[in-house]
C-alpha cells in the first residue's frame, strides 16, 4: 500500500479576499518532509487543509488510498496533528489530558490506554511533570506535550506546524531530536520558516510563498544546484542600494556593523565578491528572490527576508 | 487633577466612538419609549386605572426596574472592562511605563465609564418623556409633562445605583482581572436584594427591608406605599428618611469598595503564568520507552466511551468552576430566604410541607438556573476555542455528536446539581423547623418529572443557539430574544403553549389529589418539547462548526454533506413524534377543551353586553325551590346534575319570554324543559337562550323547570384550568350547574379603561344605593330570593359527597354511594357539592342556655389533621358568641369540608363551609406570637351564616358591608374573647397596612364604607379597623345589641332587600351623641388622622408619682375618591391618650397601660400632663391605633426625662 500524500492543484481564497493557496501540487513520500516558507506563505492553510480542519476551493488530496477531503474521518484516524498555535486547559494535568485525548482517539481499553499514555509521556520526557497542571508548562514542555498527543494511536500521517517558533535553542534541539526519532514509515510534514529545521531533519522539502510551491526536492540536491554560483561581500550600509541594483542579491545580513550580502551569479561577479559554500538558506533566499523578481510590481511583500 | 481629567476625557472619547454606547443608549430609549408608548405598557409599574401612564410614581418604578435589568449588564460590561481592557489588549505595560499615577488612572477610567453608563441609562428617561407626549394617548390617562420625576429618578436613584453596581464590578474585575467575577459579585448584590425583599411584607421588619434594598426599588415603594392615586399623579420626588438612609448606605458602600480597590491596586504587570512546573529533566533518556502498538477501535462502544470521558471532563469544567459554586451558594441563600417568606406571611405561619417547599424551589432557583444555562452554554460550547485547543479536538477521529452531547449532558448535570442543592436546602429547612414528614419521593417526582423538563428544553435551546450562531454573545442575545418572546406572546394574547417556546401548562400539586388531572398534559407537553429538543440537537449536530474556516456557505455545505440517510431518518422520525404530540395536544386543548385567549374572551363579553343588555329589565319569574340529583364520577372527571327548579311569577305582569343563561361553555345542556316554551334563539358561544312561552306566565303563576347539565372533562386544556371535577376533591357550585334566568351584568367588562377601548358606555361598578330596581335582588343572585333545597348526590363508593342540608339517608346502589340531603330552612340559592375520600371528625355544640345541639363535622384529608381541633374550637366559640350576641343559628349543623389547593379560599354556603387545603389545614399553630388565622378564618366563615345567610344586602352600593364587614367584626370579637385584647394590635396592624396599601392602587374610586362597591380593602381591611374602634368607643355590648336588632328587623326578608343605611340607622341609635361625628367619619367619609406624639417628658414628683408632659399633634384629613386630602375644618374629637410601662409577662415584653383615657381635642397642637404612679416608658395619643393613621408608629414615643 502506497503511503504517500499527493496534493493536486489545491487552491483556497478566504472570505476576506486573501488568496492563501494557488494551485499547489505536491507529492510527499514517507519520511520527514519540510515545508519551508515565509510568514503568510500559506503553510498553515495547507497544513490545516491536510488535517481536515478546512476545505479548499478546488483541488484534491490523497493519502494512500484515502480521499482526504471526502473521507475526513478516515484521515483523522491515522492523523497526528500539532497545530501552530495551540493552547491547553490550564487546570488539567498532562496525564489526565493525554488520557482524555487517547480515549477520543479510539483507545477505549483502559489498560492499553494507560500503557500508551505512560509510554508517550516517558518518550517526550514529561514523565516527571505528568501530574503538573498544563498551565504551568514552559513553551518547550507544551510543544512536547503537543507531540505526545499527536503520536497517540500510531498515526500514519503526522503534521507539525511551526513547532519550533518561540523555543530557545536548547528546547528546539530537544524537540527536533524527538521528531527525528519518530518512525520512518510514516509521513511527517514539518512546516516552518526556519531553514535550519529543514536542513537538519528533512529528506524532502518544498518551498512555498504566496500560496505557490516555488521549489520541491531533496535539500542536498537542491544545494548542489547553486554550488559555485553563490558569492558574498561585506559592504557599507549605504552601498546596499547600488549593489541591489547591479546584482541579484538574495540575502543581506548585518555583520559587525557592516552588511554581508549574498548574491547569485553563474560567473564570479568580481567587484570584491568572494565565492561562498552555499547552504539551504541560500537556496531558500534564492528561490524567494527569484519569485519576487517575477512579480516586482507587488509592493506588499517585503523585499528583505533575512 | 489634570491627569485625572485627561484620563476621564480619553475614556469618554473612547466610549463615544464605540458603537456599544449608542446601541445601549438606543436600547434604553426603546424600553422607555415602549413602556409609556404602548397600551398597557405601564400597568406593570402601577400605571393603570386612574393612575396616569406617566404618573411620577409609575415612571419612577419603570426606570428603577429597567435600571436594575439593563443597568446591571450595561454598567458591568462598560465599567468592568475599563481597566481590564488594557490588560486584555496587553497594552497595560505601556500605561504603567508612563508617569501616570494610580489614582487618576483608576478614577479616570472608572469615572469615564460610569458617566458613559449613566448616559446610556438616561435613554430611558428620554424615551419615556417623548412617549408621554405622543398624540395617541387617551387624554385621561396622562398628566402634564414635568421634568421633576425624570431628574429626581436619574439623580437620586439611577446614578447611585450605577455607582454601586459600577464600583463593585470595577473593583472585582480590576483586582481579579477576570470580568466574569464581577458578574458573580453582582449576583451577590442581587441576592441581597432578593433576600431583603422577603421581609418587606413583615410589618416588624419592613423598614429594614426598605432601607437595605441596594437598588432602592423597595425603598421607594415603601416611601410611596400609602400614596393615593391623586398623590401618585402629582407628587414626584419624595425625600423621606428611608430614602435618604438607603441612598446614604449604598453610596457609602460604593465609595468604600472603590477606596479599597484604590488602596490594593498595584500598577505592575501580573507575574507570568501561575505556578511553574517542576524543573524539566534535562535530556531525553537514551533508552526511549518503546511505544506499545495498540489497535484503536472506532465502533459505537468506543465512541460511547469517548462520550463518557468527554462528559466527565465537561461536567467537571462546569460544576467545579468558581461562578457555578458561587451561584449555587446564592441559590441556597435565596431558597432559605424564600422558604421563610413562604411560610411566614402577613403575620401567619404555615407548616413547611413538602409541596410548599417545592414551590419555593421552583420560584427561588429559576433565576439562577437561567443564568447558569445561558452563561454556561456559551462557556462550554466555546471552551475549546477559548483555550485554543479546538484544532487539537477538531482533528480527532470523533463524530460531532460526541462533544455536542457531552456538553449538553454537562449542562443538565449542572441543572440537576442546582436542583439537588436546593432540595437539600429545603429538607434541612424542614428538619430545622422540626417538620419530619419529608416526602422524599415527592421531591424526586416533582423535581425530575415536573420541574426539570423546562430546564432541559431551555438548556438544549441555549446549547443549540450557541452552536448555530457560533458566536458567544450573539448566542446569549438569541436566548434573551427567546425569553422576551416567551413573555411577549401571552401579553399579545397569543396564549397557546404550543407555540410559546418551552411553555408547559401549570401543574398544581395537591396533597388530596396528587398531580391528578395535570399528569396527562404534563406528559404530552414533555413529549412535545422533548421531541422539539431532540430535533434541535439533530440540527445542531448538522450545524456543528468544526475546523478553522467556517463561513456560512461552507457550514451549509458541510451540513448538507452530513445529512446522511440515517440522519434524515432520525430527523423525520423525531419530527413525526413532535408533530404527533403537537396534534395530540391540539386535539386536547382546542377540540376536547376550549382554548380562548384573553382578547377573544373580551370580545365575547363585548358581544354579550351589546346584544343582550337591552333585555336587562325584562321581568322574570323567581326560583323558589331547588331540587337536584347530582351524579359524580370523580375518576372519569364526569358529573351529571339533573335538577328541578320551581319558578313563580312574583311580578305584576305576564311574562312571555324567558332568557336562560348557562354560563359554563364546557357544560353540555342535555335537557332544559320549560313547560309550554319553545326555543326562540340560542347563542351557543355565550350560552344565551331565549324561550317564548306559548301561554304567557301570569302573575302568581308557577311551574317547574327541569334540566340536565352534564360535564365530562376529557384530556387536558391549554392551562388545565378546570379543576372542579377531579379524582379526589371535587368541588363545584351552583353558578355553573344551574340555569340562570334573565340578563346578568356580572359578565360585563368592568375595567373602565378596557371599556373605553371597546367603545362601551361608562358603567357603574355597582348600582347606586338609591336604585329601587336593584334593591329587588340580593347581591348574590338575580333570579331568586330564598329557596328550599334538597339534593341527592352519588359518587364513588370510597368517597363522601356533601351538599347543603341534613343527611337524611345514605345507601349504596349499583356499586355507588348515595347521599340524600334536605334543608329545613330557606336558603339563598347558592349551593355547592363536594366529593372526596374524607376522614370525618364529629363534635357537638350545646347552647349554654339549653336548646338543641348543633352537630359539628370536619371533613378532611387524612394527612391534614393538624388544625382540625382548632377549627372545632373556633366553631364552638363562634356559635357561643353569635347565638348570644346576635340571633339563633338557623341550622342544626356546621360542616367544614376541605378541598384541593386549586383555589385558595374558604367560602360559606348554608351550613356548609368549603375550605381550601392550603388555607388553614396546613397552618402552623405552634407559634403563640403569630396570628391564629385558622381560628380567625373559621370564625369569619361561621359568621357568614348570620351575615349573608340571615341578613343579605341588596345588589347596590354598601352590600358587602352587611356580609363581609360584619363577618370580619364578628370574627374579631370572637378572637378577642379567646386570645385577649393584647393580641389584637398585631392583627389590626396588618389590616391597616393592607387598607392603606390597597387604596393606593384603587383603579376607579375609593368609596366610604357605607357605599362600598365590593372593594375588598374596604369591606375587609378598613371595616376591621372601623368596627373594632367602634366597639371600643361605644362598647361591644351596645354594638352587638344594634346588630342583633338589625337582624331582627331584616333577617330572611323578602325583597326589597336591606341596604347599608338600614344598618347605619341602628348604629346611630347605639352611638352617644358625642361620638356621632366619629360614626360619620367612619362610615360616610374617607377619614385619615395624622396624630403624633411630638414630645413626652417625664418629671418626678415629690410625692413619688410621675408627671408626663405631653405635646400632642391631632390632625384629621378627609380624602376624596381619588385620594386628594383636605384638612377637616373643625376638630371636636375624642381620642385616647395613653401612658405605658414595659413589663415582662410570661416571658414576653408587653406594654401595660398605666393610663388610658379618652380626651377631647379641638385643636391641632395640644399640651397636657398626665400623672401616673409608676415610672412610665412610653406615652402618646391614640396609642392603640384605633383611628386610621398613615403613620401609626409616631403616635407614641419613649418618655424622656426632663433635662
Amino acid at each position: 500500500m502506497s503511503n504517500s500524500l499527493v496534493i493536486d492543484n489545491l487552491s483556497k481564497t478566504y472570505g476576506n479576499g486573501v488568496r492563501a493557496l494557488r494551485g499547489v501540487n505536491l507529492t510527499i513520500p514517507t519520511g520527514m518532509f519540510g515545508l519551508l516558507g515565509p510568514n503568510g506563505a500559506g503553510k498553515s492553510t495547507l497544513m490545516r487543509t491536510i488535517s481536515t480542519l478546512q476545505d479548499p476551493d478546488t483541488g484534491a488530496i490523497r493519502l494512500g488510498d484515502i480521499d482526504v477531503l471526502r473521507d475526513k474521518d478516515a484521515v483523522r484516524r491515522v492523523l497526528g496533528y500539532l497545530p501552530q498555535d495551540f493552547g491547553v486547559y490550564p487546570n488539567v494535568d498532562a496525564l489526565t489530558m493525554l488520557s482524555h485525548f487517547a480515549t477520543l482517539k479510539g483507545i477505549g481499553n483502559a489498560k492499553q490506554r494507560k500503557q500508551v499514555v505512560e509510554a508517550l509521556l516517558q518518550r517526550v520526557n514529561l514523565w516527571d511533570a505528568r501530574k503538573n497542571k498544563l498551565g504551568g508548562y514552559s513553551g518547550g514542555m507544551r510543544q512536547r506535550f503537543g507531540i505526545a498527543q499527536a503520536l497517540l494511536g500510531n498515526p500514519r500521517l503526522i503534521i507539525v506546524d511551526e513547532p519550533t517558533a518561540g523555543l530557545d535553542p536548547e528546547e528546539r534541539n530537544r524537540f527536533l531530536n524527538l521528531l527525528s526519532e519518530i518512525g520512518e514509515h510514516v509521513v511527517i510534514i514539518l512546516s516552518t520558516h526556519i531553514v535550519e529545521d529543514v536542513a537538519q531533519l528533512c529528506t524532502n522539502m518544498a518551498i512555498i510563498a504566496k500560496g505557490e510551491v516555488l521549489h520541491q526536492g531533496k535539500p542536498l540536491a537542491t544545494i548542489d544546484e547553486i554550488r559555485d554560483k553563490t558569492w558574498k561581500k561585506i559592504i557599507a550600509r549605504d552601498q546596499l542600494e547600488a549593489h541591489e541594483r547591479d546584482h541579484d542579491v538574495i540575502s543581506t545580513r548585518l555583520f559587525s556593523g557592516r552588511t554581508l550580502i549574498h548574491v547569485v551569479a553563474d560567473a564570479a561577479p568580481g567587484d570584491g565578491f568572494e565565492p561562498v559554500e552555499p547552504g539551504l538558506e541560500d537556496v531558500y533566499f534564492t528561490t524567494l528572490s527569484r519569485s519576487r523578481a517575477g512579480d516586482k510590481a507587488d509592493p506588499a511583500h517585503p523585499t528583505r527576508v533575512a | 487633577m489634570s491627569q485625572l481629567l485627561d484620563v476621564l476625557r480619553f475614556e469618554l472619547a473612547f466610549r463615544r466612538r464605540h458603537p456599544p454606547l449608542w446601541i445601549f443608549t438606543g436600547l434604553c430609549f426603546v424600553f422607555g419609549f415602549l413602556s409609556v408608548g404602548i397600551k398597557g405598557g405601564m400597568s406593570l409599574f402601577g400605571g393603570e386605572g386612574t393612575i396616569a401612564i406617566n404618573s411620577p410614581v409609575a415612571l419612577q418604578r419603570m426606570m428603577l426596574v429597567f435600571c436594575l435589568l439593563l443597568g446591571l449588564v450595561i454598567t458591568t460590561a462598560f465599567v468592568a472592562a475599563a481597566v481590564n481592557r488594557d490588560h486584555e489588549h496587553g497594552i497595560q505595560g505601556l500605561f504603567f511605563a508612563t508617569p501616570l499615577r494610580k489614582l487618576p488612572y483608576l478614577l479616570g477610567r472608572f469615572g469615564g465609564s460610569l458617566l458613559a453608563a449613566w448616559f446610556m441609562i438616561s435613554g430611558l428617561a428620554l424615551g419615556a418623556m417623548l412617549a408621554s407626549v405622543m398624540p395617541w394617548h387617551d387624554p385621561e390617562r396622562v398628566v402634564a409633562l414635568s421634568l421633576t420625576p425624570y431628574v429626581y429618578s436619574l439623580g437620586v436613584f439611577l446614578f447611585p445605583n450605577l455607582l454601586l453596581i459600577g464600583a463593585i464590578s470595577f473593583s472585582v474585575a480590576t483586582l481579579t482581572r477576570r470580568a466574569m467575577f464581577s458578574y458573580v459579585a453582582l449576583l451577590g448584590l442581587l441576592v441581597v436584594y432578593i433576600v431583603s425583599g422577603n421581609y418587606i411584607s413583615d410589618l416588624d421588619n419592613d423598614f429594614i427591608a426598605a432601607v437595605s434594598d441596594p437598588f432602592g426599588l423597595r425603598t421607594y415603594g415603601y416611601a410611596v406605599r400609602y400614596w393615593t392615586p391623586a398623590e401618585q399623579n402629582t407628587l414626584g420626588a419624595p425625600f423621606t428618611p428611608e430614602i435618604l438612609i438607603n441612598r446614604a448606605i449604598w453610596v457609602g458602600v460604593a465609595f468604600a469598595v472603590l477606596a479599597g480597590t484604590l488602596l490594593r491596586y498595584r500598577m505592575t504587570l501580573p507575574a507570568g503564568g501561575g505556578k511553574p512546573a517542576k524543573p524539566d529533566a534535562a535530556e531525553p533518556s537514551a533508552e526511549l520507552a518503546k511505544l506499545p502498538v495498540v489497535q484503536p477501535s472506532y465502533d459505537l462502544r468506543s465512541k460511547l466511551a469517548a462520550l463518557r470521558f468527554q462528559t466527565r471532563v465537561e461536567v467537571r469544567a462546569l460544576v467545579r468552576s468558581a461562578p457555578f459554586l458561587v451561584i449555587a451558594l446564592f441559590g441556597i441563600g435565596n431558597i432559605v430566604g424564600g422558604a421563610f417568606g413562604m411560610i411566614e406571611r402577613g403575620g401567619t405561619t404555615t407548616l413547611p410541607v413538602t409541596h410548599v417547599m417545592l414551590e419555593v424551589i421552583e420560584g427561588g432557583m429559576s433565576l439562577f438556573m437561567l443564568i447558569v444555562l445561558v452563561f454556561y452554554a456559551g462557556e462550554l460550547i466555546h471552551r475549546e476555542r477559548k483555550y485554543k485547543v479546538n484544532e487539537l479536538y477538531d482533528a480527532l477521529p470523533i463524530p460531532n455528536w460526541v462533544p455536542l452531547v457531552a456538553k449538553l449532558a454537562a449542562m443538565l448535570a449542572g441543572m440537576l446539581v442546582l436542583l439537588a442543592v436546593a432540595a437539600a436546602t429545603t429538607v434541612s429547612f424542614q428538619l430545622g423547623k422540626g417538620y419530619t414528614n419529608l416526602e422524599l419521593g415527592l421531591y424526586v417526582r416533582d423535581i425530575l418529572l415536573v420541574q426539570l423538563q423546562v430546564w432541559v428544553v431551555l438548556s438544549v435551546a441555549a446549547v443549540v443557539a450557541q452552536v448555530i450562531v457560533n458566536h458567544k454573545f450573539l448566542g446569549y442575545t438569541a436566548m434573551v430574544l427567546i425569553f422576551v418572546l416567551q413573555a411577549a406572546l401571552p401579553a399579545m394574547d397569543f396564549e397557546h403553549n404550543l407555540y410559546n417556546f418551552a411553555a408547559f401548562p401549570r401543574v398544581t400539586y395537591s396533597d388530596m389529589n396528587g398531580y391528578g388531572h395535570f399528569v396527562a398534559g404534563q406528559v404530552a407537553f414533555t413529549i412535545y418539547w422533548g421531541a422539539a429538543a431532540v430535533l434541535l440537537m439533530l440540527i445542531a449536530e448538522l450545524a456543528w462548526a468544526r475546523g478553522t474556516d467556517n463561513p456560512l456557505r461552507s457550514r451549509i455545505l458541510a451540513a448538507r454533506a452530513r445529512l446522511t440517510r440515517g440522519r434524515v431518518a432520525a430527523i423525520t422520525a423525531t419530527a413525526l413524534v413532535w408533530l404527533g404530540a403537537g396534534g395530540f395536544i391540539f386535539y386536547n386543548t382546542t377540540v376536547l377543551n376550549e382554548y380562548l385567549p384573553s382578547d377573544e374572551v373580551e370580545e365575547l363579553q363585548v358581544r354579550y353586553e351589546q346584544e343582550f343588555k337591552q333585555y336587562e329589565s325584562l321581568p322574570h319569574p323567581r326560583i323558589t325551590a331547588v331540587s337536584i340529583a347530582a351524579d359524580l364520577y370523580p375518576k372519569e372527571r364526569r358529573v351529571e346534575v339533573r335538577g328541578t327548579l320551581h319558578l313563580v311569577n312574583k311580578t305584576e305582569v305576564p311574562i312571555d319570554q324567558l332568557h336562560v343563561l348557562s354560563v359554563d361553555s364546557q357544560i353540555e345542556v342535555a335537557a332544559l324543559e320549560i313547560p309550554g316554551a319553545t326555543l326562540h334563539s340560542h347563542d351557543e358561544a355565550l350560552g344565551y337562550r331565549i324561550y317564548t312561552l306559548a301561554k304567557p306566565m301570569q302573575p302568581g303563576e308557577e311551574f317547574d323547570v327541569t334540566y340536565d347539565f352534564r360535564k365530562h372533562l376529557r384530556g387536558f386544556g391549554n392551562q388545565s384550568n378546570d379543576s372542579s371535577i377531579v379524582a379526589n376533591g371535587s368541588f363545584f357550585n351552583s353558578t355553573s350547574y344551574m340555569p340562570h334566568f334573565g340578563y346578568s351584568d356580572q359578565f360585563e367588562i368592568a375595567d373602565p379603561n378596557t371599556r373605553r377601548d371597546h367603545d362601551l358606555p361608562e358603567r357603574l361598578r355597582m348600582p347606586k344605593i338609591d336604585d329601587a330596581q336593584a334593591r329587588k335582588n340580593t347581591y348574590i343572585s338575580s333570579d331568586s330570593d330564598w329557596v328550599t333545597f334538597a339534593a341527592t348526590v352519588s359518587t364513588d363508593p370510597d368517597q363522601i359527597a356533601v351538599a347543603p342540608g341534613y343527611l337524611q339517608k345514605e345507601w349504596t346502589e349499583g356499586g355507588r354511594r348515595y347521599f340524600r340531603y334536605e334543608m329545613d330552612a330557606p336558603i339563598l340559592n347558592f349551593w355547592s357539592v363536594l366529593s372526596a375520600e374524607y376522614t370525618v371528625k364529629r363534635d357537638e355544640w350545646r347552647p349554654s342556655g339549653g336548646g338543641d345541639p348543633v352537630a359539628i363535622e370536619i371533613f378532611y384529608h387524612e394527612a391534614h389533621a393538624y388544625n382540625v381541633d382548632k377549627m372545632i374550637e373556633s366553631i364552638e366559640d363562634s356559635l357561643d358568641y353569635f347565638t348570644t350576641a346576635f340571633s339563633p343559628y338557623q341550622h342544626r349543623q356546621v360542616r367544614i369540608l376541605e378541598f384541593p389547593q386549586y383555589a385558595n379560599f374558604a367560602q360559606s354556603f348554608p351550613n356548609t363551609i368549603p375550605y381550601s387545603e392550603s388555607l388553614g389545614f396546613i397552618a402552623d399553630g405552634s407559634d403563640p406570637e403569630a396570628i391564629d388565622y385558622v381560628y380567625y378564618v373559621t370564625s369569619h366563615e361561621v359568621a357568614h351564616q348570620w351575615w349573608a345567610h340571615q341578613v343579605i344586602g341588596a345588589n347596590v352600593q354598601g352590600a358587602t358591608l352587611m356580609s363581609e364587614s360584619l363577618a370580619q367584626y364578628s370574627a374579631l370579637a370572637v378572637m378577642q374573647q379567646r386570645y385577649g385584647p393584647d393580641k389584637m394590635p398585631k392583627f389590626l396592624k396588618y389590616e391597616l397596612n393592607r387598607y392603606l396599601r390597597s387604596r393606593s392602587s384603587e383603579t376607579i374610586e375609593e368609596l366610604p364604607l357605607l357605599l362600598v362597591e365590593n372593594q375588598q380593602y374596604i369591606h375587609y381591611n378598613k371595616a376591621s379597623l372601623v368596627f373594632y374602634a367602634l366597639a371600643e368607643y361605644i362598647g361591644e355590648q351596645a354594638l352587638n345589641q344594634a346588630l342583633s336588632d338589625y337582624i331582627a328587623e331584616v333577617g330572611f326578608q323578602a325583597p326589597p332587600y336591606t341596604i347599608s343605611y338600614d344598618l347605619y340607622e341602628h348604629l346611630k341609635r347605639a352611638t352617644p351623641d358625642r361620638f356621632r361625628y366619629l360614626l360619620e367619619d367612619m362610615f360616610e367619609r374617607i377619614t385619615l388622622y395624622d396624630n403624633r406624639a411630638l414630645a413626652a417628658t417625664l418629671v418626678e414628683r415629690e410625692d413619688g408619682k410621675f408627671d408626663v408632659q405631653l405635646e400632642l399633634q391631632v390632625s384629621k384629613l378627609y380624602a376624596d375618591s381619588k385620594g386628594v386630602e383636605t384638612p377637616a375644618e373643625t376638630l371636636d374629637d375624642w381620642i385616647e391618650v395613653g401612658v405605658y410601662v414595659e413589663r415582662e409577662r410570661d416571658g414576653e415584653t408587653i406594654d401595660e397601660p398605666l393610663y388610658l383615657e379618652l380626651h377631647r381635642f379641638d385643636q391641632r397642637e395640644n399640651q397636657l400632663t398626665i400623672t401616673v404612679d409608676e415610672r412610665p416608658t412610653k406615652a402618646g395619643v391614640d396609642p392603640r391605633n384605633l383611628l386610621i393613621d398613615r403613620a401609626p408608629r409616631d403616635n407614641t414615643r419613649s418618655v424622656a426625662k426632663a433635662p
